[in-house]
């Protein structure tokens, strides 16, 4: 009966090296339809633990997945992500395999632009003055903004955020400048963590990609090394 | 084509013709990723950045079962992209997509159908959603 089995020989030689190219692989593992049976251990040799290579890199990449669903549910736990991100992760299939990070990608970007027109923005007005007309004319400009960056906040589930956003627009709403400033701070701080972590979870669905992303469908040796299908 | 602009639910023949949805945000994730939620279910979407590119077009002989629009768009805002539309003839669904909650109420007075609260989700807008059937695409 034959067996199905994915092996990530790829961390085995680091990952920026390459299996030999003298590894055949015969027609019948390209359908997909391979006995495996284990690594050509002279070649890859074994792990420091003493088990084959190809048995820790499966390992590998669970340990990277749990961490990365550790990471998140810390953020979930800490109010930093809501149910909106899983949301955008569902969006993510084989056709769009890195959806989730294009998407974040796009407001990090974005993200970056809104907080530094906000901060010209609020420099340019000069106090808590209700009177003030081209003051009023900053804080329309900020509450648009700041309309922005909740809409885009939460739709990516970035719910702290969205939630200093509020806040923020409810200074500007009543042209308290020094509640716009706290909440600019305050903003900054959570969109710097924000973006911290979820630096931290696509590095490590890169590494878990390159742990798991590259099977070689290995064939059963035979005791002369000749490759039987 | 279209059905008529009211907030009850109905069904779109989608035999012979793809149900198609006009997405009008100015925000390139919001876009992004109303497109994805809506191909997803295999329904074609076209994308405009404000309410002027949407109202042209319209004014291109465009049509669609199903506009979302959002509210605060530069050249063009989505209250007034949907009065010109609405005083184009157009009668499909216009449903509103806005964080702004408290301008939500002049907005509806716009013409728009219904109006729902960022972020989007399909639940919020199911009911100007073609019907699943087992010709349907959106049943992949």
């Amino acid at each position: 009966m034959a067996a199905h089995v994915s092996l990530c020989a790829f961390l085995a030689v680091g990952p920026q090296q390459q299996l030999q190219p003298s590894l055949h692989i015969p027609p019948q593992a390209k359908q997909g339809k391979v006995v495996v049976v284990g690594v050509e251990p002279t070649y890859l040799g074994l792990g420091k633990t003493g088990l084959p290579v190809w048995m820790l890199v499966g390992f590998g990449a669970e340990r990277l997945g749990a961490d990365m669903n550790r990471l998140l549910a810390l953020l979930f736990h800490q109010g930093v992500l809501d149910e909106q991100f899983l949301q955008l992760q569902q969006l993510q299939d084989e056709t769009s395999p890195n959806f989730v990070s294009e998407v974040v990608t796009i407001f990090f970007h974005e993200s970056e632009k809104l907080l530094t027109s906000l901060r010209s923005l609020l420099m340019m007005v000069e106090g808590d003055d209700d009177q003030d007309h081209e003051g009023g004319l900053e804080y329309g400009k900020i509450g648009v903004h700041l309309n922005q960056f909740m809409g885009s906040s939460s739709s990516i589930g970035a719910k702290r955020v969205r939630n200093v956003c509020l806040a923020f627009r409810a200074a500007s709403d009543h042209h308290n400048r020094h509640g716009c400033l706290r909440a600019l701070e305050q903003l900054e701080h959570e969109y710097c963590y924000l973006k911290n972590k979820l630096h931290e979870f696509f590095q490590l669905e890169q590494q878990k990609v390159l742990a798991a992303g590259v099977r070689y469908p290995m064939n059963h040796y035979n005791n002369n090394n000749n490759i039987n299908s | 084509m279209y059905q008529n602009g009211s907030s009850s639910s109905y069904e779109i023949n989608t035999e012979t013709t793809p149900f198609r949805v006009l997405v009008v945000d100015d925000d390139r994730i919001l876009r992004k990723m109303h497109k994805m939620m809506l191909t997803r279910l295999g329904i074609e979407v076209e994308v405009a950045v404000n309410g002027k590119e949407a109202v042209d077009l319209h004014l291109a002989g465009a049509s669609f079962h199903l506009v979302l629009m959002d509210l605060q768009m530069p050249v063009m805002d989505g209250s007034q992209a949907t009065k010109e539309l609405r005083g184009m003839g157009v009668t499909s669904p216009i449903v509103g997509v806005t964080a702004a909650c408290a301008e939500k109420a002049a907005f509806l007075a716009s013409g728009l159908t219904d109006c729902v609260s960022k972020p989007l989700t399909i639940s919020k807008i199911a009911n100007y959603l073609p019907a699943p059937s087992p010709n349907n695409h959106a049943n992949n």
